[in-house]
C-alpha cells in the first residue's frame, strides 16, 4: 500500500481487490468494528456477529468488484451484505426471531438467547437502563430493528440507510418512526411494571405509574 | 402546528435534524401550548439519548483477533489461487483441453463434468443410443450372467483412463459420470454421500482393481451434492490415479458457497508449506513443517477461491 494519507474505502478496495494485503488490513480494521457491532445489535450474538464479520469480508474478497459507489458508501455495502446474513442466520436459527411484540407486553420479551442477563433490580442506574433499552431494541421485528440500528446506533444517512436495505429512502424513515414508536412504548410499559411492583411492595397503588412519570424518569435517567 | 403535524416532526425534532428554523420554532411553540405533544417530545428525546448511551456503551465492541487471523489467511490463499492462475508456469495439471483459454496448470471444470457442454440434442441422442445399447445387451446376454457386459466394462475402464476421450465417446458411462458430475458441483444434498445411482454403480464396477483406492473422490452419486463438509471432486480423481497421487477430498474454502451449474470452474495447482494443512484441521509433522505440499484450489468462474484439496 502507498503512501501514508488517508485512503479513501474505494481506494483502498481497489487496492484489495489488486492483490495488496495492507490495504486490505487496512479496509477490514477501518470497518470490521461497525459489521460487528450492526450484527450484534440486531442479533445480540456475539458468535453470530463474528461469522458476519468473516463472512462479509469474504463475500467482499470475492465480489468486491460489484462495488458501485455511485449507489452509496462502501460502508453501506457492507452493512447492506452484513444484513442479507444476519437475516439469513434468522431464519436458520428460529431461536433468533424475536417474538411478535403488537399484540401486547407480555409476549414482547425478547428470546432467552438474545438478551443479556436481566437485571431483577430495576432502573437504578443507567447502565441498568441502557441494558433494558438493549434488550427491547432486541426485541423488535427485525425490519424495524434493522433501520433503528442503521439510523440511529450507527448513525447512518437515511440514504445510505436505505442503500444497506435495499428500500426507498420512504421507507426507511417510516420504519424508523415506527421502530421509535415501538421502543417508546416498550420502555414506557416497562416503567409501568417497575412502578407497580415498587408500589405493590410499598403498599402505594399500582396505578401510580403512569406513561408521563415513566418518560421523566427515563429523561433523567439520559439525561 | 397541530399536533398531528408536531407529531410526524417529533423524531427530527428529537434527533436534532430538522434544519428548517420555521418548523422548529412553530413546534416549539406548538410543544408550549400542548402538554401531551410536549409529553411525547419529552419521550422522544429521552428515547434518542437512551439510543445514543446504547451506541456509546457498545462503541468498543469489535470482532475478535481470531477472525483477522482467519480472513488474512483467506486472503493470502487467493492471491495466491490467483497468482498461480495468472501464471503459465508451474506443476500442470495432466489435462488436454481448453490449453488455448487456459493456463497449463488450469483444469476447466467444465471439461471434467463430462459432457455438460454438449447442447440437448447431444444429451437425448446419447441417453437414446444408451438406452437402446442396454436393450441389446439385455437381450443378447444369457440371464444367468450377472457381470456387466465386456463392452460396458471396457467402456467404463476407458473412462477412468482417458476422461477427454471419455467424453467424446457417447457412452452410458459418460453419460452416467455428467450426471454425477453437475449433481456434486451443483446442488445441495439432503445427505452427505447421497445416494448412490445405478448409473454410478456401473461406472464402479468398471474400475480397475488397483485404481480403487486412488478414487477416493469420485462422485457418490446422482444426489450427491455440494456439501461445506464434503466437496466432492470433479473427476480429477482419475487423472490423480494416473499420475499415482492420492488425493484428499476437497475442503470448502467459502461458507455457504455453492457452485451453480452453469458456472465454469478451474483446478489450480499450487504448493504450499505443509503448515498449511493445519489450517485445515490435518495434523502436520512438525519436523516437515517447512516442506511443501501439493494441493488442488478449485476457483470459481469469478477466480474465487471455492475449495482446496491436498495431493501426495
Amino acid at each position: 500500500m502507498a503512501g501514508s494519507k488517508v485512503q479513501t474505502d474505494a481506494e483502498l478496495l481497489g487496492l484489495m481487490l489488486g492483490g495488496d494485503e495492507d490495504a486490505f488490513t487496512a479496509l477490514y480494521r477501518r470497518r470490521q468494528g461497525g459489521v460487528y457491532r450492526f450484527a450484534l445489535q440486531m442479533s445480540g450474538s456475539e458468535a453470530l456477529a463474528e461469522d458476519v464479520v468473516q463472512d462479509v469480508f469474504m463475500v467482499l474478497m470475492r465480489d468486491g468488484g460489484n462495488f458501485d459507489p455511485s449507489r452509496g458508501s462502501l460502508a453501506a455495502y457492507l452493512y447492506g451484505i452484513a444484513r442479507n446474513h444476519v437475516l439469513r442466520a434468522f431464519e436458520r436459527e428460529r431461536s433468533f426471531v424475536p417474538l411478535e411484540t403488537d399484540a401486547d407486553d407480555s409476549n414482547d420479551a425478547p428470546h432467552e438467547n438474545l438478551v443479556a442477563h436481566f437485571d431483577p433490580l430495576g432502573d437504578l442506574t443507567r447502565g441498568e437502563m441502557v441494558e433494558k433499552l438493549r434488550q427491547a431494541v432486541l426485541a423488535l421485528p427485525a425490519h424495524y430493528r434493522e433501520a433503528l440500528v442503521l439510523c440511529e446506533l450507527h448513525e447512518l444517512s437515511y440514504a445510505d440507510a436505505a442503500g444497506a436495505l435495499g428500500c426507498a429512502v420512504g421507507t426507511v424513515r417510516s420504519r424508523l418512526h415506527r421502530a421509535r414508536a415501538m421502543l417508546t412504548e416498550k420502555m414506557r410499559g416497562r416503567e409501568r411494571e417497575g412502578a407497580r411492583a415498587a408500589g405493590g411492595e410499598s403498599g402505594v397503588g399500582a396505578e401510580g405509574g403512569d406513561a408521563q412519570a415513566g418518560v421523566l424518569r427515563a429523561a433523567r435517567c439520559f439525561a | 402546528m397541530k399536533c398531528q403535524e408536531f407529531r410526524s416532526n417529533v423524531d427530527g425534532l428529537a434527533r436534532g435534524a430538522l434544519l428548517d428554523a420555521r418548523v422548529r420554532d412553530a413546534a416549539a411553540a406548538h410543544e408550549e401550548a400542548c402538554g401531551a405533544c410536549a409529553a411525547r417530545l419529552a419521550d422522544e428525546r429521552a428515547l434518542t439519548a437512551g439510543l445514543r448511551a446504547l451506541a456509546a456503551s457498545m462503541r468498543e465492541a469489535s470482532a475478535p483477533a481470531r477472525a483477522e487471523v482467519g480472513l488474512l489467511s483467506a486472503f493470502r490463499s487467493r492471491a495466491a489461487a490467483a497468482a498461480a492462475a495468472a501464471s503459465t508456469e508451474g506443476a500442470g495439471v495432466a489435462c488436454a483441453v481448453s490449453k488455448s483459454h487456459a493456463p497449463s496448470n488450469v483444469v476447466p471444470l467444465s471439461e471434467h463434468a463430462g459432457a455438460r457442454q454438449l447442447s440437448w440434442v447431444k444429451t437425448v441422442a446419447i441417453a437414446a443410443m444408451a438406452a437402446a445399447a442396454a436393450v441389446a445387451l439385455f437381450m443378447l446376454v444369457p440371464p444367468f450372467l450377472s457381470t456387466p457386459a465386456p463392452a460396458s466394462r471396457s467402456a467404463a475402464k476407458n473412462t477412468q483412463s482417458t476422461p477427454v476421450q471419455t467424453q467424446n465417446n457417447a457412452s452410458a458411462t459418460n453419460a452416467g459420470r455428467d450426471e454425477t458430475a453437475r449433481a456434486g458441483v451443483g446442488q445441495t444434498a439432503s445427505s452427505p454421500k447421497g445416494v448412490d445411482s445405478p448409473t454410478q454403480k456401473l461406472t464402479d464396477e468398471g474400475v480397475a482393481p488397483g485404481a480403487s483406492t486412488q478414487r477416493r473422490n469420485v462422485v457418490r452419486g446422482t444426489n450427491a451434492s455440494y456439501n461445506p463438509a464434503r466437496v466432492v471432486a470433479p473427476n480429477r480423481g482419475a487423472d490423480a490415479a494416473d499420475a499415482g497421487e492420492i488425493t484428499t477430498e476437497f475442503i470448502p474454502l467459502v461458507r455457504d458457497a455453492f457452485f451453480a451449474q452453469s458456472e465454469g470452474a478451474h483446478l489450480v495447482r499450487v504448493e504450499l508449506p505443509r503448515s498449511a494443512l493445519a489450517s485445515f484441521g490435518i495434523p502436520v509433522n512438525a519436523d516437515r513443517a517447512g516442506d511443501r505440499v501439493k494441493a488442488d484450489v478449485l476457483l470459481g468462474e469469478d477466480g474465487t477461491a471455492r475449495a482446496i484439496r491436498f495431493v501426495r
